[in-house]
């Protein structure tokens, strides 16, 4: 791979990442769309995404970094106690929760999902299926603001009505979980889903997408620790793929700032119409 | 089924399947298998997913044996 596929590959991985439009499905997709020389058939495709991934989790842990400080003191003191006593202790229950069902999955369906990553007419059907998903969790807000009878004209006030990540229980949290699971299809986001389900458990739009980034972190940084030692023996060049890495990383910290803000008051609307255009448009020019 | 003590067989049953993950992790890091795998050979991934479920099952035990607010 050159140096500027390399590159494109990881701003087109960092800028889709954290966005509800599937990194993964772009990385099926677009190379096929453009024709680029990009197999993700190849046996590095899935190593060099998750280091490009680990530019991801190097962001939101820097974004992140003084609450996941108390959120690991958190997690450290409950198990020792067995007792949760305060909030960064019950977000820190909420995460493990939330991570335990996409860990499990995806380790056992690792094998059978690589193969639709060869697929991109898959990977656009997936992507129509994800802006389904994100229009159906709006379309459930939508019709609980209805009924709440929010002023649904000013968004910030309609978004105060509903919870916090701190607010939620553990049921809901493994619902999220669960919900991110379907984001191993490519074309599915894992942003998008755990988003789509913290709506429907009763988030604000900025929390959904808070919690969305928390449960990122962790199954980002075990799958790349148990992945990246494939990088060293398929004899890739490392320098160029760090250098992705860290440009990956850059693009992913910029979009979590913007989503953070734009979920202030913003919907899941646009970024539904968007991966149904790219999913339509893939599904009826890629081979 | 809580009581001042928590809710023991759930303890229990969380430390029988934390003991069978560690031994699932011992197989997993030591032998060459093709069980749950697409390969025969050494699975350390396997492994050390086994060792973090038996951490995540003890922590559960710990919870589970102490009476919640």
């Amino acid at each position: 791979m050159s140096p500027w596929l390399a590159g494109f590959i990881a701003l087109l991985q960092g800028s889709t990442e954290l966005f509800p439009v599937s990194s993964l499905g772009h990385a099926v997709v677009v190379p096929s769309l453009l024709h680029l020389d990009f197999r993700p058939t190849a046996e590095s495709f899935v190593p060099f995404l998750v280091l490009l991934h680990l530019g991801t989790a190097a962001a939101l842990l820097l974004l992140y970094r003084e609450q996941w400080v108390r959120i690991v003191g958190g997690f450290l003191r409950a198990s020792v106690r067995g007792r949760v006593e305060d909030a960064d202790e019950r977000l820190a229950l909420l995460i493990v929760v939330g991570t335990i069902p996409t860990g499990i999955v995806g380790f056992f369906l690792e094998s059978p999902l690589k193969s639709l990553f060869a697929n991109p007419r898959a990977a656009g059907a997936f992507l129509v299926v994800n802006a389904c998903i994100l229009l159906g969790a709006e379309l459930l807000r939508r019709r609980d603001e209805r009924r709440a009878r929010l002023d649904v004209d000013s968004g910030e006030a309609r978004e105060a009505a509903y919870g916090s990540v701190e607010n939620l229980d553990v049921r809901s949290a493994l619902m999220v979980g669960a919900c991110q699971c379907l984001a191993l299809l490519p074309g599915v986001s894992r942003a998008g889903v755990t988003m789509a389900g913290g709506l429907v458990a009763g988030l604000r739009h900025q929390e959904a997408a808070r919690f969305s980034f928390l449960l990122a972190t962790p199954i980002i940084l075990a799958a790349g620790v148990l992945e990246v030692p494939q990088l060293f023996q398929s004899g890739v060049p490392l320098g160029t793929y760090l250098a992705a890495t860290v440009l990956s990383g850059v693009v992913a910290y910029l979009s979590a700032r913007f989503l953070i803000r734009y979920f202030r008051s913003g919907r899941l609307d646009p970024f539904a119409a968007y991966c149904a255009a790219l999913g339509i448009v893939t599904l009826a020019l890629a081979r | 089924m809580q009581s001042r003590s928590g809710n023991m067989p759930l303890a229990i049953g969380l430390l029988v399947l934390a003991a069978v993950f560690l031994v699932g992790a011992v197989f997993y890091l030591t032998a060459t298998t093709s069980l749950l795998a697409s390969s025969q050979g050494h699975h350390y991934k396997h492994g050390i997913l086994a060792l973090i479920l038996a951490a995540l099952c003890l922590i559960g035990a710990n919870f589970a044996r102490r009476p919640q607010p």
